[in-house]
């Protein structure tokens, strides 16, 4: 991977294949479309009747009168279901040659061949093509697999008392969308006690132009146990929007530890509506690194209900906001036990006419006394013609906490570039500079071949933005 | 006029989660304008022109405010409206006092339009109490202020109003080049607390410096919007909130900086302080910046929390009780408040915190 990612350029992630051997749905959202993709999956009758009630929840739920506009979305015109007619793999050899040559690409099977990563799934449209999880670290009980497949093996009924339990449907109307045409993504169960020491990581790619992507993800990990999974996604760019609303839900036991880290960047053809969710226990700790690149609109805020005494959250994120997009992200926050503390640090950028809000929410109940919460959020405005907005919000209703909160928005010093260039450098490679150290809280927290990743993205956002 | 509606106000620029309720609130316009109280108005000059007929060129502050219903229906249907005029290069030396002192039964709006001359500076306090602590109304206040190159205005605005009283003040201003506005809010009485200040820094070089201190007490609702907008070069703003909630009190305060295309260089800061001293009370906090340009400044912090560890242990080892430490942080900014009015007002609220004590 890293050789891959120091190689990248400006065209790495917009390339596009043909869709052969490709089946697909119509366009739009039925009862008949939500059963048929039930029907091919060949679910138990609960996740039909879950689909139907939530497409009955989607059509009663407004889109939010708040965030960015997403009129231009229009759901008759997306397509919910998009499959390759090939099997799930365990070996790329057996995956269709163009979709293995989209993930080698990527970089995926060198990352995975080079045992940086403890496991790996990769999703191409609306389901999973390859799967597979190092020997050493099944044997230490870690289940990782294709949820669908999880839903009809050993684990089934797992998965019927965690799905869309922290995320119900009724949540936003996005959330209904996912749970009415939901396809594809991963489940982990990591046993108690067991520390998984490589990540695991799930990569997807959307490749379809006007589809819609609904993976799920749903992780438990249980006491004491730890792991630290890694999600990226790309997409190529067309002139329809595509759709991404998938789910991730996070079960974090006592004393377990989670770092789920996300590298985003879909097409700027992307109404990226994802909603992601943890709950922590007693003494448990989640921690999200999030890095948002792509996408022509976010709305992206992970969530952590720390619902155990002692349970902590950790959220570091930037967002780098470009050309044509809008990117609303951010992080909440739920303290509803005592002595959980939480930490969201965050950075955005925009250039080029973006526009890049930070939202957030702090939420301490009535009993989560000696709680701690602390909140920063730095932006910087790369011109006069971007846009930056942070919009957090605090609500405390219990006496003995300590909550805090600080913003700041500026733009480059005119000196601090002065002095860079006077040692040599171009004005460009000045302000790379500036902003690299600007989103290093940031990209310390990634692996290595994640912070390369996302040093190139700045470095392609800063000298012209991606495709 | 008799009127009862629910008016939509405090709205927060840009909205956010509709689930935590503060993108706006509700006020209960109930105003009959019947009796009309007058304030008391003291330390008139010659550079002071007072009329009982609004300022037609004032309307225009409602495009600070589009969205809230309240303003536009206090304007409309006011019982009193006053205009002051402060002429140019006037400097007054003591404060103009309009002092209300509002009986049983009150249920009036009004609205006082101020404009400042060019270069004049003064003083303006608005002070608000009622006749006795256990009186009922509803009281609401729309004050316009169009304050013209170089003008200084020093504005306070003191809520002493007893313990059933409903109080809603909102302020409109907007500021030419090198004017400059200083906002005082203190609100420490009545059983809902609705105020805002929308100001627009249109000129290059203006300013404005908000503060307010408030005690929620009583479950009193108190709700806060404070909108700066920087539309000027080189303005600058400040806006601090310190506050103490207990028995109950819920609060909301939005506050937002607004930096415009164009204002470049601008610089705004946000300070918010809130100590929770009683179990029962809700504290909003939602700090806006909102930045369409890039060659500015803009900061924010806040804090909401009991008295840290170290302070209250320092306090208890002196021989204070828990009670005595907390009532040391109240009188504090009982006498902050008192400290910035006239001296004559201080036995008033001392009365009035009495009152609420018992």
């Amino acid at each position: 991977m890293a050789k891959a990612t120091a190689q990248k350029t400006k065209n790495i992630y917009d390339f596009k294949k043909d869709e052969n051997n490709v089946e697909k749905l119509q366009s739009g959202l039925t009862p008949d479309i939500v059963k048929e993709i039930s029907a091919k999956k060949g679910e138990p009758q609960w996740m039909l009747e879950h689909r139907l009630k939530s497409l009955s929840i989607y059509n009663e739920l407004k889109v939010p009168n708040w965030g960015p506009d997403i009129s231009k979305l229009d759901i008759d015109n997306i397509v919910t279901y998009v499959r390759s007619t090939a099997k799930m793999a365990d070996d790329w050899q057996n995956v269709p040659a163009d979709i293995r040559d989209t993930f080698e690409r990527l970089g995926i099977p060198e990352a995975e061949k080079n045992a940086a990563l403890s496991g790996v799934g990769a999703q191409y449209d609306s389901e999973l093509v390859y799967h597979n999880l190092q020997d050493s670290v099944a044997k230490q009980g870690v289940i990782y697999c294709g949820i669908e497949e999880a839903l009809k093996g050993p684990y089934a009924e797992m998965i019927k008392e965690h799905f869309m339990h922290l995320v119900p449907p009724s949540d936003h109307k996005f959330a209904a969308l996912h749970g009415a045409v939901w396809s594809g993504g991963s489940f982990v169960y990591v046993p108690p006690g067991v520390d998984v020491k490589v990540p695991l990581q799930s990569y997807f790619r959307l490749n379809s132009p006007g589809a819609g992507q609904f993976e799920h993800t749903l992780i438990i990990v249980d006491k004491n146990a730890s792991l630290h999974f890694i999600e990226g996604c790309s997409a190529p760019k067309y002139n329809v929007a595509n759709l991404h609303a998938g789910c991730v839900e996070l079960f974090v036991e006592e004393g377990a530890r989670l770092r789920y880290s996300t590298i985003e960047n879909w097409s700027k053809n992307m109404f990226n509506l994802n909603t992601k969710r943890a709950i922590v226990k007693e003494g448990g700790n989640i921690e999200w690194v999030s890095g948002s690149f792509g996408s022509h609109i976010s709305y992206l805020y992970p969530m952590s209900i720390l619902s155990g005494a002692h349970a902590k959250a950790e959220f570091t994120g930037i967002t780098f906001a470009g050309e044509g997009q809008d990117l609303d992200t951010g992080a909440k926050i739920v303290h509803s036990a005592p002595y959980t503390s939480s930490v969201i640090n965050t950075k955005s950028l925009s250039k080029a006419g973006g526009r890049s809000t930070f939202r957030s929410a702090i939420t301490v109940t009535a009993n989560a006394h000696q709680s701690k919460a602390s909140v920063s959020c730095q932006s910087l405005m790369l011109d006069d013609i971007s846009r930056s907005d942070t919009i957090p919000l605090m609500d405390v209703r219990c006496d003995d906490v300590n909550v805090g909160h600080e913003a700041s928005i500026g733009t480059i010093d005119d000196d601090t570039v002065f002095y860079l260039m006077s040692r040599g450098l171009s004005e460009t490679q000045a302000k790379t500079s500036i902003v690299n150290g600007f989103a290093n809280p940031v990209s310390k927290e990634l692996p290595l071949e994640y912070t390369m990743e996302m040093n190139n993205l700045i470095k392609l956002e800063m000298e012209g933005g991606l495709g | 006029m008799n009127c009862q509606e629910n008016l939509i106000t405090n709205v927060l620029p840009v909205p956010t989660w509709n689930r935590f309720a503060v993108n706006n609130t509700v006020l209960k316009a109930s105003f009959s304008n019947k009796d009309a109280v007058f304030p008391h108005i003291t330390a008139l000059s010659s550079h002071v022109h007072l009329t009982s007929k609004k300022n037609e060129s004032a309307a225009k502050l409602f495009a600070l405010c589009p969205s809230d219903k309240a303003i536009a229906k206090i304007d409309a249907d006011c019982a009193i409206a006053r205009s002051i005029s402060i002429t140019k290069d006037a400097n007054l030396k003591e404060p103009l006092i309009i002092d209300f002192s509002l009986p049983d039964k009150t249920a009036q709006c009004e609205t006082f339009d101020i404009s400042l001359g060019e270069n004049s500076s003064c003083e303006i306090i608005f002070a608000y109490g009622s006749d006795n602590f256990s009186a009922k109304g509803d009281h609401r206040c729309l004050i316009r202020i169009l304050a013209a190159k170089g003008a200084k205005l020093k504005l306070k605005t003191l809520n002493a109003l007893g313990a059933s009283f409903s109080h809603y003040e909102a302020i409109l201003a907007s500021l030419d080049d090198n004017a400059a506005m200083s906002l005082q809010q203190m609100v420490l009485g009545g059983k809902e607390a609705l105020q805002s200040a929308y100001i627009e820094l249109k000129g290059t070089g203006a300013s404005s410096d908000i503060s307010v201190n408030y005690l929620g007490h009583s479950e009193q609702k108190i709700d806060f919007n404070h909108v700066t907008r920087h539309l000027g070069a080189k303005s600058k703003s400040q806006t601090v909130l310190n506050g103490i909630l207990q028995k109950g009190a819920k609060k909301t305060a939005r506050a937002t900086i607004d930096f415009v295309h164009g204002c470049k260089k601008a610089s705004g800061n946000e300070t918010e302080n809130v100590l929770l001293l009683d179990k029962n009370i809700v504290n909003k906090s939602v700090p806006l910046i909102l930045c369409d340009e890039d060659n500015v400044i803009g900061n924010h912090g806040t804090t909401i929390g009991s008295i840290d560890n170290q302070t209250l242990f320092y306090m208890l080892s002196r021989g204070l009780s828990q009670a005595e430490a907390n009532k040391l942080f109240l009188d504090s900014l009982i006498e902050k408040c008192q400290k910035s009015m006239p001296e004559s007002f201080s036995e008033r609220i001392e009365k009035l915190m009495g009152d609420y004590d018992e």
